[in-house]
């Protein structure tokens, strides 16, 4: 089984309405060590990716990446902006032309797109930054791959691997970006560009359920 | 010429920096392009890395563009504008770590003068110094490296480190050696000290690195010549950058005997040149004189080299050799001939805040030798001015045993006292480890340093003798 490319654009629409419902519990995460906007952010930028999609629907994944990365940079406005739109044009640099992805190529586009998030954050693992649920993501992905384990079955441990992995950067210090202002008063919350990753995996498996 | 982007979260500070940069700017030589804020009603706030990217092209027809941040995603989104443009124009861009609001308006103010890309991005990241003066805090650790030059992993670069054995460190005169001997190789070096980089082309770079003995110094070197520099430099250390270190002048002079010296009372001090203003400038002519005084300054320092040689010996004509060196820094002409083209100094003025900047800059060391080099900054200062007002003077001469009664004293006009007539030097100011010192050392002119404010009721033609004074061997 393999996800086609209505899967990826229902992902996304889907993802629009996440941020939507859970703009402002995301947007209460980041008061607590940010600059409380992460969830207004992701909204907005979905909410234009959505707005884009009916005229992209019938192009190729790459293309439709590549375009939901762009206008998430354009759009989202904080940090999340050219994180979350590197994460989507590098995803789209290994999708190109494709109509569909097997679970090997998803992983290669999830790894690729979190391996453009770590260069262009210059995060480390335990920086309490959304690397810290990418990166796990990624490897289980590989894992179930090379188990060649049904997609749906390794969607669904990865998004497990994601939720444990958004409790783990409670017990984190931010290192990276605002809440690193905090410091040890960091620890004890939550991480909202983490929680928006798994909001994200989530979503994806519930598209590939369709 | 280098074209400035200012990136800010809020528009309106984006515009506020960009209103203040204009008020610096005369003529055209810069021009200012703003991304700031997002295209959000309701949540203005935020970067836009294709409002960064599109700004930086709208000011991409020059040779460099500086982009200034203020913070977070502000960083982000301007990487991300660089992977976003034309390679091109992107290999024009620099990003500048300096804080915003005072970097952008050093940068305007330099890049208006038409200075290089380096230049510019390091009077932005020197922009806190003035406040912090203001403040009574000591100057930021200086000097600040262009870090498009030094901070990008070159993965050609050798380098080649040693280890520092000569006593008072890499002092004036074995700098002076070093950027000699590193002059002329087709290569891009960079000098490192604990992190900190430099261009060993300059002296005064150098010196403000403030390298001691058994620091650890590395030398990095990229370009068609770079092996030829390490080698010229692994040699130069294993020969102790010139110095001998047995003759070293130690740090604490060992007090022989004490002698009791009399003369009559000369209080001298160098002539002033005043400073005012010329009622009306012009930039080029300014900098025409300024380069023409410092050229006969330059004349005059291999002059007093040899007079020094033939006095004393090849160490004392070294000092002027250094000062040779030193003024021979292309660094310290740009200074100044920036300062001129913003249209607001003469020649004078100019050269004096540069020099006394600098002279400034070694006070703030905390390695007492390197401190008494601000003697030497304000010697070839002092010379200079001279030059440009046409108005050198010689150095004091005596008929009968004189004691020359001073603030302080420059090495250059020691140099030239008439031993025969001198009994000693007592100062107001100075230091023992200056060049001055070490020229009346060997001279043997009894010196004496720091002795405030007792010296104030003398009055010239009094015999004075004065008891106690050690004199070294």
């Amino acid at each position: 089984m393999s996800l086609n490319k209505n899967q990826i654009v229902n992902w996304l629409y889907r993802c629009g309405d996440i941020f939507t419902t859970e703009r402002d519990f995301l947007t209460g995460l980041d008061r607590e060590i940010g600059d409380a906007d992460h969830g207004l952010n992701m909204h907005r930028g979905f909410s234009k990716v959505v707005e884009k999609l009916p005229s992209i629907a019938d192009k190729d994944i790459g293309f439709i990446l590549k375009n939901t990365g762009m206008v998430l940079l354009s759009n989202v406005g904080g940090a999340s902006g050219p994180l979350f739109g590197t994460f989507f044009i590098r995803a789209a640099q290994v999708t190109q032309s494709h109509q569909s992805l097997t679970l090997d190529e998803l992983y290669q586009m999830i790894n690729e797109g979190a391996d453009g998030v770590i260069n262009r954050g210059k995060a480390e693992p335990g920086d309490k930054t959304m690397c810290d649920v990418w990166l796990p993501v990624a490897k289980s992905l590989k894992q179930s791959s090379e188990q060649h384990l049904p997609l749906l079955v390794a969607l669904d441990s990865a998004c497990q691997v994601a939720e444990q992995a958004v409790q783990t950067t409670i017990t984190m210090q931010a290192r990276k970006g605002r809440a690193s202002y905090l410091g040890e008063r960091s620890i004890g919350h939550q991480d909202p560009g983490a929680t928006s990753v798994l909001f994200m995996m989530q979503m994806l498996a519930a598209a590939a359920r369709e | 010429m280098v074209n400035l982007v200012i990136v800010s979260h809020s528009a309106l500070l984006g515009q506020g920096v960009g209103e203040l940069a204009r008020q610096m700017l005369r003529g055209d030589g810069c021009r200012l392009a703003i991304a700031a804020g997002i295209d959000d009603p309701e949540n203005p706030i935020g970067t836009d890395p294709i409002k960064v990217m599109e700004a930086i092209e709208s000011v991409a027809d020059t040779d460099h563009v500086l982009v200034m941040m203020d913070m977070g995603s502000a960083l982000l989104s301007a990487e991300t504008a660089l992977d976003l443009l034309d390679p091109a124009i992107a290999q024009k861009v620099r990003l500048c770590a300096a804080p915003l609001v005072e970097g952008t308006l050093a940068a305007t103010v330099s890049a208006a003068a038409g200075a290089s890309i380096e230049k510019v991005m390091m009077d932005a990241q020197n922009s806190l110094q003035a406040k912090r003066v203001q403040l009574g805090l000591p100057p930021q650790d200086a000097p600040v490296p262009a870090p498009e030059i030094l901070s990008l992993p070159d993965p050609e670069a050798q380098s080649a480190t040693v280890i520092i054995h000569n006593p008072n460190g890499l002092h004036v005169r074995p700098a002076a050696c070093l950027v000699d001997a590193l002059a002329g190789f087709d290569a891009h070096l960079v000098l490192e000290k604990d992190g900190k980089y430099i261009k060993p082309d300059s002296i005064n770079q150098i010196a403000l690195l403030q390298v001691r003995c058994h620091d650890k110094l590395q030398l990095i070197a990229t370009g068609p010549q770079a092996t030829e520099a390490l080698a010229a430099f692994n040699t130069l250390a294993a020969e102790n950058f010139g110095e001998q270190l047995s003759e070293s002048i130690p740090h604490q002079q060992t007090v022989a005997e004490k002698i009791s010296i009399s003369g009559l009372v000369l209080r001298y001090s160098p002539v002033t040149f005043s400073l005012e203003k010329s009622v009306s400038i012009q930039v080029d002519e300014e900098a025409k004189r300024l380069k023409i005084a410092i050229g006969h300054t330059l004349d005059d320092l291999m002059h007093l080299a040899q007079l020094a040689a033939e006095k004393y010996s090849a160490d004392i004509a070294a000092i002027f050799s250094g000062h040779h060196v030193l003024l021979d820094d292309t660094e310290l002409l740009d200074s100044a001939c920036e300062l001129l083209r913003t249209g607001h100094y003469s020649a004078e003025e100019a050269w004096y805040k540069v020099m006394t900047e600098l002279s400034f800059q070694y006070q703030q060391l905390d390695d007492a030798y390197l401190q008494a080099r601000y003697i030497d900054i304000e010697d070839i200062l002092h010379r200079t001015l001279g030059h440009l007002k046409n108005a050198t003077e010689e150095a004091p001469v005596f008929q009968h045993s004189t004691l020359i009664i001073a603030d302080d004293i420059y090495p250059s006009v020691v140099l030239q006292l008439d031993v025969s007539t001198v009994a000693g030097i007592s100062l107001k100011g100075g230091s023992s480890l200056s060049h001055s010192a070490i020229i009346a050392r060997a001279a043997g002119i009894p010196y004496l340093c720091q002795q405030g404010d007792t010296l104030h009721s003398l009055c010239n033609g009094e015999l004075l003798t004065l008891d106690n004074v050690p004199v070294s061997p």
